[in-house]
């Protein structure tokens, strides 16, 4: 090998590993005047100082309300507070809770990828103060708080806040770099500083951004390669992957055998929770049965149970979902379960004559036709319920198209993609809608008014809790056209809903938690998830109680 | 940190050549080199958890006293034998505690409960098992041993032995060093052009195994490892597609470190050469994680006897030194199973000998049995549990039904893209040309193969999401 040779390729090999970070941080610079690499230093020196003296001053703040709330009740007594200084201390004990907000904030972040841990004596220090300023405030407003009680509350709060300050005291300008050099100490040794920070710089690479998707491209072009989220089918059938892996991975009650080591059964995914979903779907029930009110479970089937035969060589005879499984288990535990799997398995024995699909080719979810089937489905279980009757409401139908661009097609990041002569695109899929409108009529039943289907969250007998299922079409063009309106339309009532996307697994619940009070006059609560949240459900399947303290009032 | 990182590739590396060779290279340049590669090094090691530096520093000053008592000149032979089985216990200790307490714990804690010795469980404190303690605990362990036998001479000073432990490049998975391969080295060595443009070659080319061949293929495995009863074509085109990770990812780790050194001068032994065509399971240990092996045959075969103590003893050596290679790499009933089911077969290859019917098969019939031998194996190894382990050999050989959504994992496994990464990785595994051979002349296409390897494995790289190393466990 010539010399020559030989530093010519080292030079182009130093000038590829050099390159990437001199160009970054030449960007970075002229983009916001800030070096990412560099600014490591600043979050781990700067940062933890700035939060040391925010929480300083709050605490100062809540300490100087604190005296004047003292000075103006006094030693105590066994008697109720002056009505002349109630108007103040409120005042006052306001100004503290909204400073003690701030303090839980500034007590939280330690910089902008740490958080505190949750059982961070000054974290938990920060929420105690404010669950006592809050109870003070409560009793304040109704009129029943003694003297005596009131004092014995602020000294309580006032120890929290003492705390704190010791922990974080002021910082003279002698003092900074030791503890300058402390914060770098005891922060950059931290791997939970360090993995975020390394995703912040692999994230923000223009060299990464800018690869990602031509890699894609070339990938989808090369080999019909969707990426991590999608897996190219037949007849231009997009699937969303964790749709396809719920279909082949164990069964998820298998997991009770994993503490065996000669369990055939294991799956690490699952080693996350050890929650199991019949056992929280049953709680629920349960929660739902005390305050009178009926559970109904309906499992949306996933495009790979319905459409297998896109996916791969016909197998629709043979293969049966792993919900299947699932709905019985809940059947054997006594919980309600719509199967929807059957008649959405019947009806795409119709597709041909109806020359439409039920799910949307490039989307997970399904078109307007699977929608109206799993309404009528789910609305007849409902109608056998004693306590059912039939609502007054009219609703009419208007048929409607949109245009769908497939939410699996846009996770590939490939659409709009177009390099030279190269290009990648995918058409929106027409889909026809069934929009559900409420009319008004006259005394002589002419239509005076149609407006749009809308949730009724008071007076409603029925509350659905959901998915992306339920928004699509729903709160999505063309509105008020998904099954929940359908489900209306069928019950002939409006439904009050909780919907979030990919979140009908735990997030409903705590949302519900919280708002409690829309349980009220409620007589049945329908629970749709997709089959894949069995396993995937955001935030797993954890317990809630229904029975707190709502964190809001009922809307009008 | 991980070699195949953006922080690594682009910050680490470039930063730590600069001042590699900003500092000088006369005078006493090359012990302020060895410094900053022992700086440079417990930064790379602490990347992944900072805390676990002080634990390496605290084992490398431990083996170095240790070290020093065994080659004061005039030591008594009692004092010799103490530090040696201090500086051993202390290694071993500090592998056992992290690697083993959990296992032994938790197991101990189901045997309690089977037989019925209270519901409670046992309070089992979470020990986080450091990165490549089985490694610098080796390679500690290689040092004091080889002093005691007089085989090696001792590290000049703490910096010097500190460096030998740290050396970023062979940390975390190896392959695991002799300090007499290197001694010499950390004294003095050359730095040249054609070192370190072959060093830049065979890292592009571990590089590219990793994240062109070890990675897409890993995506694979995982699916149908954790599939429920893959059925028999998804099973076999698991393990074949983990044959090429685990052999890509490890060999690729193992390129990539003796590429990094050599751009530092030091020379490290090969760890791989063409294992895979091998012909029976003893040629494919001795290609296989070729350091490991041999500190097994040095460290633990020999000294049991080796061969030399009659047919039954070399036997019973065999079987333990291979069960111990299963301890080794993890506290997991799987990896024990496995080790002496490699066991089991290098010692029915030497009872049958040369009169063995396979050696009169077509050698490439050999190499393919070799392969089926050694797949089979790594379903145990890379199974959660030994039930799981049988529940896959069970699709394998057609015994288990395939699950009804196994035709769905076959449309994920079989998509082209898949296909055509699988037929790369079996023509690179199985056409004999080993990175080694490779950089050894190193032509301009070669050059620029290498550099279109990089260029391509990087790109690759900031597209990829599934990207561990698979000995960083270990």
């Amino acid at each position: 090998m010539k010399k020559s040779t030989a530093l010519i390729f080292i030079i182009i090999f130093l000038m590829m590993i050099f390159s990437v970070p001199v160009v970054q941080a030449i960007v970075e610079f002229k983009n916001d005047g800030t070096v990412q690499i560099v600014e490591l230093f600043h979050d781990v020196s700067v940062e933890p100082l700035k939060r040391a003296e925010t929480i300083n001053k709050y605490s100062n703040e809540i300490t100087s309300d604190i005296d004047t709330i003292k000075s103006l009740i006094g030693t105590g007594g066994s008697g109720t507070l002056d009505s002349s200084k109630v108007s103040i201390i409120a005042e006052l004990l306001d100004n503290s809770k909204n400073n003690t907000m701030e303090l839980i904030k500034s007590c939280n972040t330690i910089n902008r990828y740490v958080y505190a841990d949750k059982k961070d004596k000054r974290l938990l220090a920060a929420k105690q103060t404010l669950a006592e300023i809050t109870e003070l405030n409560k009793e304040l407003e109704k009129g029943t708080l003694l003297q005596g009680k009131f004092v014995k509350g602020i000294s309580s709060v006032e120890t929290d806040i003492n705390q704190l300050k010791k922990a974080f005291p002021e910082i003279n300008t002698l003092q900074m770099p030791l503890v300058i050099i402390k914060n770098v100490f005891s922060l950059f040794w931290d791997s939970r500083y360090i993995r975020p920070y390394e995703k912040k710089i692999e994230n923000a690479s223009v060299f990464a951004t800018g690869a990602r998707p031509v890699m894609s491209f070339f990938r989808y072009w090369l080999f019909n390669d969707l990426g991590d989220k999608g897996i190219y089918g037949k007849n231009g059938f997009f699937f969303y992957r964790p749709d396809v892996q719920y279909t082949y991975k164990p069964y998820i009650s298998s997991l009770q055998n994993y503490a065996n080591p000669f369990s055939n059964v294991v799956d690490p995914e699952l080693l996350k929770t050890n929650e199991f979903p019949v056992k929280k779907i049953a709680e629920f029930r349960d929660q739902l049965k005390e305050k009178g009110i009926d559970l109904l479970v309906t499992i949306v089937p996933g495009k790979p149970s319905i459409y297998s035969e896109y996916l791969s060589k016909d197998n629709s005879e043979k293969f049966e979902s792993p919900s299947m499984r699932f709905i019985k288990e809940l059947d054997s535990a006594g919980v309600s379960v719509v199967d929807l799997f059957t008649p959405f398995l019947n009806e795409k024995k119709n597709d041909l004559d109806t020359e439409d699909l039920l799910y949307l080719r490039k989307d997970t979810h399904w078109k307007a036709r699977g929608a109206w089937l799993a309404a009528s489905t789910v609305a007849e279980q409902i109608k056998k319920y004693p306590w059912y009757q039939d609502g007054t409401f009219e609703y009419v139908i208007d048929t409607v198209e949109v245009m769908r661009e497939g939410d699996v097609a846009q996770m590939s990041t490939l659409p709009n993609m177009k390099i030279n002569e190269l290009r990648c695109h995918f058409p929106a899929e027409k889909t026809k809608c069934y929009q559900i409108s409420k009319v008004s009529r006259d005394e002589n039943g002419e239509i005076t008014g149609k407006v749009l289907y809308k949730d009724d969250y008071k007076n409603s007998q029925i509350l659905l809790l959901g998915d992306s299922f339920s928004r699509i079409y729903q709160t999505d063009e063309p509105r008020s056209a998904g099954w929940i309106s359908h489900l209306a339309y069928d019950l002939k009532q409006p439904l009050a809903t909780i919907v979030n996307d990919g979140g009908a697994s735990t997030i409903v619940r705590e949302i519900l938690a919280r708002k409690n009070y829309l349980l009220k006059n409620k007589k049945l609560v329908v629970w749709e998830f997709v089959e894949r949240d069995i396993r995937y459900g955001e935030n797993g399947w954890k317990s809630i109680s229904l029975n707190g303290e709502p964190n809001s009032e009922m809307p009008e | 940190m991980v070699f195949s990182s953006h922080i690594f590739i682009f910050y680490f590396l470039p930063l730590f050549l600069l001042i590699y060779y900003l500092l000088p290279f006369q005078w006493r340049g090359i012990y302020m080199k060895n410094n900053w590669i022992t700086i440079a090094s417990y930064l790379f090691y602490g990347w992944l958890e900072p805390w676990f530096v002080i634990l390496m520093l605290l084992s490398t000053t431990w083996d170095y006293y240790c070290g020093k008592v065994i080659t004061t000149p005039g030591q008594v032979q009692w004092k010799r034998k103490a530090a040696l089985i201090t500086a051993i216990v202390a290694d071993m200790a500090l592998l056992v505690f992290f690697k083993y307490y959990m296992f032994t714990m938790e197991n101990l804690d189901q045997i309690l409960q089977l037989l019925g010795l209270g519901p409670q469980y046992l309070p089992i404190m979470q020990v986080v098992l450091p990165s490549g303690i089985s490694f610098y605990t080796f390679v500690a362990l290689s040092y004091t041993i080889d002093l005691y036998r007089g085989d090696a001479k001792p590290a000049r000073n703490i910096q010097t032995f500190s460096c030998f432990i740290g050396l970023f490049p062979h940390l975390i998975a190896g392959p695991i060093i002799r300090y007499q391969t290197v001694a010499d080295q950390l004294a003095e060595r050359d730095h040249t052009l054609e070192k370190f443009a072959s060093g830049v070659a065979i890292f592009a080319l571990g590089f590219g195994k990793k994240i062109l061949l070890a990675n897409p293929a890993g995506e694979v495995a995982r699916a149908v490892f954790y599939a429920n009863d893959p059925g028999m074509l998804n099973a076999w085109w698991g393990i074949l597609a983990y044959h090429f990770q685990i052999y890509f990812d490890f060999c690729g780790y193992s390129d990539m470190a003796v590429g990094l050194a050599r751009m530092i001068g030091i020379e490290f032994i090969k760890n791989f050469d063409a294992p895979y065509l091998s012909n029976n399971i003893t040629v494919f240990w001795r290609k296989w994680h070729i350091s490991l092996s041999s500190f097994i045959r040095d460290y633990l075969y020999i000294p049991l006897g080796g061969n030399r103590k009659g047919v039954g003893r070399t036997y019973f050596n065999l079987a333990l030194a291979f069960f111990l290679c299963g301890v080794w790499h993890g506290a997991k009933l799987t990896f024990v199973v496995w080790g002496i089911y490699q066991g089991v077969f290098l010692i029915f290859e030497r009872l049958t000998g040369k009169n063995s019917v396979l050696n009169k098969i077509p050698f490439i019939v050999q190499i393919i049995i070799t392969n089926i031998i050694v797949m089979f194996g790594w379903v145990m190894f890379n199974s959660p549990s030994i039930g799981h382990a049988f529940m896959y050999w069970g699709s394998m050989v057609g015994a288990v039904k395939a699950s009804s959504g196994a035709t769905h994992l076959t449309a994920e496994i079989f998509q082209s893209r898949h296909v055509f990464e699988m037929v790369l990785c079996g023509v690179v595994a199985f056409c004999g040309v080993q990175a080694h051979d490779f950089i050894k002349k190193l032509t301009v296409p070669r050059m620029t193969f290498s550099l279109v390897i990089l260029v391509l494995a990087i790109l690759a790289m900031f597209t990829q999401t599934y990207n561990p190393f698979l000995y960083f466990q270990f």
